[in-house]
C-alpha cells in the first residue's frame, strides 16, 4: 500500500503534533499480527480448557466456529454483560447476518450460539422475545396507523407511560405521535422504529438485564439524533445491558463503544477496544482508503483522505 | 383513543340490535299475521326466511374477518377475498362439483361442496400468498394476480355453461353472482359450526397479526412464528371464504368494504377489528338481505348491491392514495 500519495487535511485548530500522519505510524497504529489481546481472544474461545469461560455468568452472548451459508464464517466471540458493541465493516461483510444469528433469527448452519449460557437451539421464539430485541434494517408497513398505536402493539403489557423518559429524551417522538406512520420522513421513521424495538423488551432494559441488536439504527438520522442515539445505547449499556450495532460511521462508533468489531466478507477481522481495532492498518485494508487517525485525550478522530478515484 | 373505541364498540352494536329489530320486523311485515294459511307463513318463516338471515350472518362474518386478516397476512390493505381471486378459485371447484358429480354422489353434495369450495379456495389462496411474498411491497401487482386468477376461473366457468344444460346453468349462475337464497337449514348444519370455528380462530391470531404490521423480521423479533402464523391464517381463511361460496356463492367487496371503514373509526388493532369486523359483516349481508325481501324485489343478487356499494370504495382509497402500489 503506497502511503505517500496522499496528505491528511490540516484541520486549523487540530494539535498537529497529536496526529498521526499515514507514514510515521506508532503506538495507536497496531499491527494485527502485535495486537495481542485480540488474538488471545480468539485462542480462550477455542481452547476447550478455556470453555467454561463461555459459561462465565458475565458472558451473556457467545458464538464458536458458526457459518451460515457462504455468508458468515466466525470463529469465536463473545459480549459480556453490560458490553457496548459496534460492529462496523464494508457493505455485504455479514455484520446484518451476524446480528440476525445472535438474535436467534437465522439458523447457524455450524458452530454453536449460546445465549445466556443456553444453546440457542433451546430457546423458543416466544421466550427469545421477552429477553432480546432486534432492529431490522428495513421494515415495511403498508397500513395507515398511527405511531402511538403501533408502539402500542409491541410494548409489554401495562406501562404506566408509553415512552419511557429516556427514550423520548434521545429520540423526541412525542411530538408526531399522533402522525400515521408511512407519512414520516425516513429519519422520523427510523426513530420510531429504534423506539418500537427497545419497547419490546423494556422492563428488562430497565432492570439491566436486556439484551438488543441494532442493525443500522443510525441510518437516516440527522447528526444530533445520531449522537442522542450513541449516547442511549452507551447509557443502557452503562445500566448494564448488553448492546450491539452495526454502523457505517467509524469515527462516532470508536468513541461509542466498548468493543468494536471489525469484519470483512463474512469474517471477523478484528475485535476489542477501539483503539487495538480502529487502526490504520485494519481499517485502510478492511475499506480501502485511506484514513487519518488522532488522538486527543480519550477521543479517537478517524478521519478518510483521499477517496477512491473515479479514473 | 379508549373514548373512540367504546364509541365504535357502541355504534356496532347499536347497528347490529337495529339489523336485528329490523330482522324481526321485516319477516313479520312480509309474511303477515293474517289468520288464513297461518300454517303456510310459518313454514316460510321457519325453513325460507330464518335461514336466510343466518346464512347472511355467517357468510358476512366469515368473509369480512377473513378480508381483514388476508390484508394483515398479505401485507395489502386491498385484499379481499374476492378480489384477490380468492372466492372465484372456490366458485371454480363448486361448478366443476355440481356439473362432473355422478348421479349417486348428488345426496352427499351438501357436505362436498363446503369441502371443494374450500380445496378451490385453498389453492388460490396457496398461488395468491407466493404471488404476494415474490411481489412483496407492490399491493397493486397483488390484485393484478387476483384479477388474472378471477379472470381465468370465470373463463372456464364460462366455458362449463356452454356444455351444460338449462338446470345446471341456473346453478352456475348462482355461483358467479352470488345469492342468499339457495341456503336451507341442511346447508346451514354443515356450514354455519365450519365457519363458527373459521372465525373464532381467527380472532385468536389477533394479538399475533398485530406484531406483523412492522413486517416478519419485527414479528420475529417480537416472538411470532411468522411462517406457522402465516400458514394458520392462511387455511383458516380459505376455510371461512370457502364455506362462505359454499353457501351463497362468490360475493364481493364486503371483505374489503367492512375492515376499511371500521379502520378509519377504531383504527389497526386486531383485536377490536377482527371482532368487529365479524359483527358489521353480519349485519351488512343481513340488511342487504332484508332490504331485498322488503322491496319484495326478485332475489336481489347480493353481489350486486355489494359490488355496488364496495366499488366506489375501492377507487376512493386508491385516489386518496391510501394504497400504494
Amino acid at each position: 500500500m503506497t502511503t505517500n500519495n496522499f496528505r491528511p487535511q490540516q484541520r486549523p485548530d487540530s494539535g498537529s503534533n497529536e496526529r498521526i500522519n499515514a507514514s510515521e505510524q506508532d503506538t495507536i497504529i497496531t499491527n494485527p499480527k502485535e495486537n495481542v489481546s485480540v488474538k488471545d481472544d480468539v485462542a480462550d474461545c477455542n481452547s476447550p480448557a478455556n470453555s467454561h469461560n463461555l459459561a462465565d455468568s458475565r458472558t451473556v452472548l457467545s458464538l464458536q466456529n458458526v457459518k451460515v451459508a457462504s455468508r458468515l464464517s466466525v470463529e469465536g466471540l463473545r459480549a459480556k454483560k453490560g458490553e457496548c458493541v459496534h460492529i462496523i465493516g464494508p457493505n455485504g461483510a455479514g455484520k446484518s447476518t451476524l446480528l440476525l444469528t445472535l438474535a436467534g433469527l437465522i439458523d447457524a448452519d455450524e458452530g454453536t450460539v449460546m445465549l445466556l449460557g443456553k444453546p440457542m437451539n433451546d430457546w423458543s421464539l416466544a421466550t427469545l422475545a421477552s429477553v432480546r430485541t432486534l432492529l431490522a434494517q428495513q421494515s415495511e408497513s403498508g397500513f395507515h396507523l398511527s405511531v402511538k398505536e403501533y408502539l402500542s402493539f409491541y410494548a409489554t403489557a401495562q406501562q404506566d407511560v408509553l415512552i419511557p423518559p429516556v427514550l423520548e429524551k434521545a429520540l423526541e417522538i412525542s411530538g408526531f405521535l399522533n402522525q400515521i406512520v408511512t407519512q414520516l420522513s425516513g429519519g422520523e421513521r427510523q426513530r420510531v422504529e429504534i423506539c418500537r424495538s427497545l419497547l419490546q423488551i423494556w422492563p428488562q432494559l430497565e432492570r439491566g438485564e436486556g439484551i438488543a441488536f441494532l442493525d443500522e439504527p443510525l441510518q437516516g438520522l440527522d447528526i444530533r439524533h445520531q449522537y442522542a442515539l450513541a449516547s442511549l445505547v452507551k447509557f443502557l449499556c452503562d445500566k448494564g445491558n448488553t448492546l450491539l450495532m452495526t454502523s457505517h460511521d467509524i469515527a462516532l462508533s470508536a468513541n461509542y463503544c466498548d468493543s468494536l468489531w471489525l469484519m470483512q466478507k463474512g469474517r471477523m477481522v478484528a475485535f476489542g477496544k477501539p483503539q487495538e481495532v480502529a487502526t490504520q492498518t485494519n481499517l485502510e485494508s478492511v475499506f480501502e482508503c485511506y484514513f487519518a487517525i488522532s488522538k486527543h485525550d480519550n477521543f479517537l478522530e478517524i478521519q478518510v483522505c483521499a477517496p477512491i478515484s473515479l479514473e | 383513543m379508549t373514548g373512540t373505541k367504546r364509541t365504535a364498540v357502541t355504534l356496532v352494536v347499536i347497528t347490529v340490535l337495529l339489523s336485528l329489530v329490523i330482522g324481526v320486523v321485516g319477516i313479520v311485515g312480509v309474511t303477515g299475521l293474517s289468520d288464513t294459511a297461518a300454517e303456510l307463513k310459518q313454514h316460510i318463516i321457519v325453513q325460507l326466511q330464518i335461514p336466510l338471515i343466518l346464512t347472511a350472518c355467517l357468510v358476512g362474518a366469515a368473509l369480512s374477518t377473513s378480508g381483514a386478516t388476508l390484508q394483515v397476512v398479505l401485507r395489502n390493505p386491498l385484499a379481499d377475498p374476492g378480489i384477490i381471486g380468492i372466492t372465484s378459485g372456490a366458485s371454480l371447484v363448486a361448478a366443476l362439483l355440481l356439473l362432473l358429480t355422478p348421479q349417486w354422489a348428488t345426496a352427499y353434495l351438501h357436505y362436498l361442496l363446503p369441502l371443494g369450495c374450500f380445496i378451490g379456495a385453498l389453492l388460490s389462496t396457496f398461488i395468491i400468498y407466493r404471488l404476494a411474498r415474490k411481489l412483496l411491497g407492490s399491493s397493486t401487482a397483488v390484485i393484478l394476480a387476483g384479477i388474472a386468477i378471477s379472470t381465468l376461473s370465470g373463463a372456464i366457468i364460462a366455458w362449463l355453461y356452454m356444455f351444460s344444460d338449462a338446470n345446471a346453468l341456473r346453478n352456475l349462475t348462482f355461483w358467479l353472482m352470488g345469492s342468499l337464497y339457495q341456503t336451507n337449514w341442511l346447508i346451514l348444519s354443515v356450514g354455519g359450526p365450519l365457519i363458527a370455528v373459521a372465525v373464532a380462530l381467527q380472532l385468536y391470531f389477533a394479538g399475533d397479526l398485530n406484531k406483523l404490521y412492522a413486517g416478519e423480521l419485527a414479528a420475529k423479533s417480537s416472538g411470532v412464528d411468522v411462517e406457522k402464523l402465516t400458514e394458520r391464517a392462511l387455511i383458516v381463511c380459505a376455510i371461512a371464504v370457502g364455506t362462505a361460496v359454499s353457501m351463497a356463492g362468490s360475493i364481493a367487496f364486503v371483505g374489503l368494504l367492512v375492515p376499511h371503514i371500521l379502520r378509519l373509526i377504531i383504527g389497526h388493532n386486531n383485536r377490536y377489528l377482527l371482532p368487529l369486523s365479524a359483527l358489521s359483516g353480519a349485519s351488512l349481508l343481513m340488511l342487504v338481505a332484508l332490504s331485498s325481501e322488503m322491496t319484495r324485489a326478485i332475489t336481489l343478487p347480493v353481489s350486486m348491491v355489494t359490488a355496488t356499494l364496495g366499488g366506489p370504495l375501492l377507487i376512493w382509497a386508491l385516489a386518496k392514495g391510501q394504497i400504494k402500489g
